[in-house]
């Protein structure tokens, strides 16, 4: 876990963070502070938080804290790192199964930067969906199955 | 030392004391076979037309130049007629004007051309008519066209009219008919225009599990990956991939105990009036003045110290340097 990331336990602060970030991205982390891999991205996250200190705000959000988040995202594998633009869900075309989340962990800082400026200018442009700027070799692969209900 | 007359050259701008000798001079050669060039390209463009005249739009085009060489002066080189604007066909008569034609032929012989290069620069008054009859004919073309423009776009509005009419008179019908009569009109006037975004079922009904159905995962594997339990799905409240009401927008969990969302009226009005301040200039009177600001019972406006005290002229009297020691001791 990263002690230097905020974090946030309960859904109205996710509902507040939402609601009043304005103009830049916000980059919500669902996962939980004890998994190997969460505590990577994080690291990453924490490196690359103040060189974006004017372009994104980033959070942590421990899943199963939040059960309306995660049932409400379908949240099955974690990390699982979401953007939002003026409380507004980004999608990314990442290449896999899902474009509402990124799934896994970024490959490097640099990775994380470029994947937050795209969503950022893209946003900007008006655009609610982006595609990734990111080697395909650096996206985490993973099977879902999904069912109609 | 004799007097020596000096000449004005327009094609080489200079003057000179060569007398007839200067049309030799290879400055003055080279300054007339360029003009040539240029106005064999400039004679070029505007023969391509001369078979098949261009009509366009007269909106769209600013009116464009040439200068004629032989005529020393600028001339348009298109035509505009009404709202039309036919391509060279102010060239094409200046070229076939007989002015032109004379001018041409003076021009040839000061600056020894040969005669047989006329043809280039001149254009026939029986090829000038018929490109007159040509012209004719493309602007009824045109006309035509445009009016068969008219009547698509009239067309469209008439019908979009149709529709918004049809749902106006949905909606007014809506308390007598049931939502779900509503829904299928809706749904019938969506299908009558296809141009337009279908219509969203749920923008009709306040009933929330009225989203389309969406998808859940119930399997995932990744490698690396933490899975965490899959949670059953609510059927009543959707998910990202239907289109459900995000949680952070649902009215249920509005943070603020007012339920009011985004800016207020004072907000609006805040902002209307630092819209309106800022267009104003930064230098008038009184710009930095807080109106705000609680002042003494002793306050009084300044009058800029015209009227307050004495005269303008005799303002300075302060300031002089054999005035201060008087003021300061009073």
């Amino acid at each position: 876990m990263s002690f230097i990331l905020p974090k946030l336990a309960t859904k109205k602060e996710i509902d507040d963070v939402i609601r009043t970030t304005e103009d830049i991205v916000l980059v919500l982390r669902f996962g939980r502070d004890d998994d190997t891999t969460c505590l990577r991205i994080d690291d990453i996250l924490a490196k690359a938080a103040p060189e974006l200190g004017k372009m994104a705000a980033i959070y942590l959000v421990d899943v199963d804290s939040v059960p309306v988040y995660a049932q409400y995202f379908d949240i099955s594998l974690i990390p699982a790192t979401l953007f939002f633009f003026n409380a507004q869900h980004m999608k990314v075309d990442w290449g896999t199964p899902d474009h509402t989340k990124f799934i896994g962990t970024f490959h490097n800082k640099q990775d994380f930067i470029d994947v937050v400026e795209v969503i950022f200018r893209g946003a900007m442009k008006g655009k609610l969906m982006v595609r990734s700027p990111l080697d395909p070799t650096h996206v985490p692969k993973y099977d879902l199955v999904y069912k109609d209900f | 030392m004799a007097f020596v007359q000096f000449q004005r050259c327009d094609i080489c701008r200079r003057n000179h004391d060569s007398g007839n000798k200067h049309v030799y001079s290879a400055a003055h050669r080279s300054n007339v076979q360029r003009i040539i060039r240029k106005f064999k390209d400039k004679v070029a463009e505007s023969r391509q037309v001369l078979g098949k005249p261009v009509v366009e739009d007269a909106t769209k085009q600013d009116m464009s130049h040439f200068w004629c060489y032989f005529c020393h002066c600028e001339c348009e080189r298109d035509k505009r007629l009404h709202n039309m604007l036919l391509k060279e066909a102010a060239m094409i008569e200046h070229l076939s004007s007989l002015e032109h034609q004379k001018n041409c032929t003076s021009f040839l012989a000061q600056n020894r051309v040969e005669k047989a290069k006329k043809e280039e620069f001149v254009i026939e008054t029986d090829e000038y008519k018929k490109f007159l009859e040509a012209t004719e004919k493309s602007v009824e073309r045109f006309e035509e066209m445009k009016q068969q423009r008219q009547l698509v776009v009239a067309n469209k509005i008439r019908k979009e009219s149709f529709i918004s009419e049809r749902l106006v008179h949905c909606y007014r019908e809506m308390v007598g008919c049931g939502k779900s009569q509503l829904v299928k009109l809706l749904q019938t006037c969506s299908q009558a225009n296809n141009h337009q975004r279908p219509l969203m079922s749920r923008a009709g009904t306040s009933n929330e599990s009225s989203w389309v159905k969406g998808v859940r995962t119930v399997e995932a594997h990744g490698e690396g990956l933490t899975c965490v339990r899959i949670q059953k799905a609510n059927s009543s409240t959707g998910n990202i991939f239907s289109d459900a009401p995000p949680p952070w927008a649902q009215s249920n969990t509005t943070c603020p105990a007012t339920g009011v969302i985004g800016p207020t009226l004072d907000d609006l009005h805040k902002h209307v009036e630092n819209s309106r301040k800022r267009k104003l200039p930064a230098e008038r009177v009184g710009a930095n003045f807080k109106h705000s600001q609680q002042q003494s019972s002793s306050w009084l406006p300044s009058f800029g110290r015209v009227w307050s005290k004495k005269r303008n002229p005799q303002g300075s009297y302060r300031y002089l340097p054999h005035n201060i020691i008087k003021v300061s001791h009073k």
